[in-house]
């Protein structure tokens, strides 16, 4: 699995440098909004402008899905990783945490382990992708925290997931 | 360690369990013995002081009838006014009727009376007779305070079954389970039948696996306080709770010997989960497993020599064994994807563990000798889930939502008969049955 990762940590790269293009300009005027606000608004504007710009970040942060007992990811988790990623490293010094999640289906401790090795490879991508190693930890929920509960594949489909909590 | 003020909620099982559950035995042959016939008629004060609950221990004699039931090598008459008559015609005549006991058409009787003192100290005396030879052959005394009115029973129905057949009884070990409460899983324990539940984890973070120590006055388990999730050893006599290992990332799964030895447990290190072995002698620590698969839930031999335990290296889960001090894995299992929770059995023969296949999670044995498997139960739409087995390996209790929500049951291995233990609000998960009191 950790080949795998390596194998794709050029490709992520890549992404990286097209995303922290784009992002930088989508900064820049994001910043500019909320400066301007913060002006018309009181005394307190540096304050008011970091929570705005970080509440934007959590708000547009996704979770990464997996496939069953699996712990690499698919293209469609790789583009969510880059786009994390992007959106993380808007702000400078951010530190994350990255709780892995499993389906209800298999055991309690295979699926701790499996969260733990989920949220591990989303950690691997997110450095690949330039995000500051010493800001993440990891922790597994394995099946323990479902965010949905019904016996079928779309609901197992959401509970397969890494999910980033801003700190 | 904390009295949990549930208790009205929960139906606990002070009755006779229902008869004939048959869903969890078909692959199990059972033996052609005859049962043995007996009756427990309703114990009897005999003076010492009225207490309020006399009338709770009289009808306690429900508790000895189903601590026999269970073991499935009894007959039990069904009580009725003519046992409780029998009964109290011998008390008056001083000495047992046999000729009139041979009429209900059985082997044995069991009676027993009892005194509370005015220190709140129950005393039992019980006696079994051997109806056809016309004679006493057991008489035992016990006393206790009256919480222990149900560990008394529970004692001398293990001596029923050790002087009737030989096999020593489990009646008074213990099990710990998990159960959701306030949101969070926590840690209980009970009785083998369920009853007393006591509350053993702090319900504020979540708690997992839980594990007892060789003489049962520890319980070992994953606590998430700050996080991470650590394993916690939590002394049952001083409620004293310290880190067992609390090392940054997953600790889990952990496991003692019957040895008192070796605990084997998962941690994983930068998302790697592999078994780490713990000597509780030397104090040394030495990492079982380095590969970059998933490997947990180890569970060792009797002896402490060997340890079964997951690991995917293969592309799907599956059960390996190696020396607790490594050596080249050998694998046990073939059959299916996905086979975790191995429980390694009290005469070391053979693993208990859940195999899931199309959905469908069963029990199986997998025989180490020829690694032939045996399911105990059979391809149903409900989950039959975490064997344990009992120390003296004739049952196995598990988890299963066969009722839309997961409680325990316990699987006579001998026999094939099964019966329910908990009926919880928050479920039961992940059991763990004690090791016999030293």
């Amino acid at each position: 699995m950790r080949s795998l990762v390596s194998k794709f940590s050029a490709l992520f790269i890549v992404f990286l440098m097209v995303f922290a293009l784009q992002s930088c300009g989508k900064k820049v005027e994001t910043s500019q909004d909320a400066v301007g606000e913060g002006v018309e608004a009181d005394a307190n504007a540096n304050t008011a402008t970091a929570e705005v710009t970080l509440d934007e970040i959590k708000a547009s942060l996704t979770d990464v899905y997996f496939d069953f007992d699996k712990s690499n990811l698919t293209a469609a988790s790789q583009n969510a990783i880059a786009r994390n990623a992007g959106a993380l490293m808007k702000i400078e010094g951010l530190s994350i945490l990255l709780e892995g999640h499993c389906d209800e289906r298999g055991s309690s401790e295979y699926n701790l382990a499996l969260g733990d090795s989920r949220a591990q490879t989303v950690k691997n991508a997110l450095i690949a992708n330039g995000f500051s190693a010493g800001a993440v930890s990891t922790v597994s929920y394995g099946k323990e925290r479902p965010q949905c509960s019904a016996s079928n594949e779309s609901c197992w489909q959401l509970n397969r997931r890494v999910h980033i909590e801003v700190r | 360690m904390k009295h949990t003020l549930l208790s009205v909620i929960f139906l606990l099982t002070s009755v006779l369990p229902a008869y004939a559950e048959t869903d969890v035995y078909l692959n199990i042959t059972r033996k052609g013995v005859e049962k043995i016939k007996i009756a427990v008629p309703d114990f009897l004060p005999d003076g010492g002081v009225r207490n309020a609950d006399e009338r709770t221990i009289n009808k306690s004699a429900a508790i000895l009838r189903s601590d026999l039931y269970i073991t499935d090598y009894f007959s039990i008459l069904w009580n009725n006014e003519f046992v409780n008559k029998a009964f109290v015609d011998s008390r008056k005549l001083k000495q047992i009727n046999y000729e009139e006991w041979a009429l209900f058409g059985i082997d044995y009787v069991v009676t027993a009376t009892y005194k509370t003192t005015l220190n709140d100290l129950l005393i039992f005396t019980f006696e079994l007779h051997n109806i056809k030879n016309k004679e006493r052959i057991l008489r035992k005394k016990y006393q206790g305070t009256q919480k222990l009115l149900r560990q008394i029973i529970h004692r001398f129905s293990d001596d029923v079954l050790l002087q009737l057949t030989g096999e020593k009884g489990v009646a008074t070990t213990k099990i710990l389970f998990e159960s959701v409460y306030m949101g969070n899983k926590t840690i209980f324990f009970s009785d083998y039948d369920g009853a007393n539940r006591v509350q053993v984890s702090n319900e504020e973070a979540l708690s997992l696996s839980p594990a007892w120590s060789e003489d049962n006055m520890t319980v070992f388990y994953t606590n998430y306080r700050n996080d991470n999730p650590g394993i916690l050893s939590h002394d049952m006599k001083t409620g004293k709770k310290t880190w067992f290992s609390n090392k940054r990332g997953l600790n889990n799964a952990i496991t003692l010997s019957k040895n008192g030895e070796i605990a084997a447990y998962c941690h994983a290190h930068d998302g790697n989960p592999d078994i780490f072995i713990y000597n509780f002698v030397s104090k040394k620590e030495f990492q079982l497993t380095k590969s970059v698969s998933i490997e947990t839930s180890p569970t060792l031999s009797p002896d402490g020599r060997k340890v079964a335990y997951v690991s995917d290296r293969h592309g799907s889960p599956q059960i390996f064994m190696s020396d607790i001090d490594g050596g080249e894995p050998e694998r046990l299992t073939y059959e299916g994807n996905y086979n975790v929770e191995p429980a390694w059995s009290p005469d070391g023969d053979k693993i208990a563990f859940t195999s899931i296949r199309n959905g469908v999670a069963r029990i199986a044995i997998v025989y180490i000798a020829d690694k032939k498997i045996q399911y105990l139960s059979d391809e149903g739409l409900f989950r039959v889930v975490s064997p344990s087995w009992s120390p003296n390996g004739r049952y196995l209790i598990y988890s299963s939502n066969k009722t839309g929500k997961y409680q325990l049951y316990r699987l006579n291995i001998a026999t094939g008969s099964s019966g329910r233990i908990t009926y919880l609000l928050g479920e039961a998960f992940n059991p763990a049955w004690s090791f016999y009191w030293k």
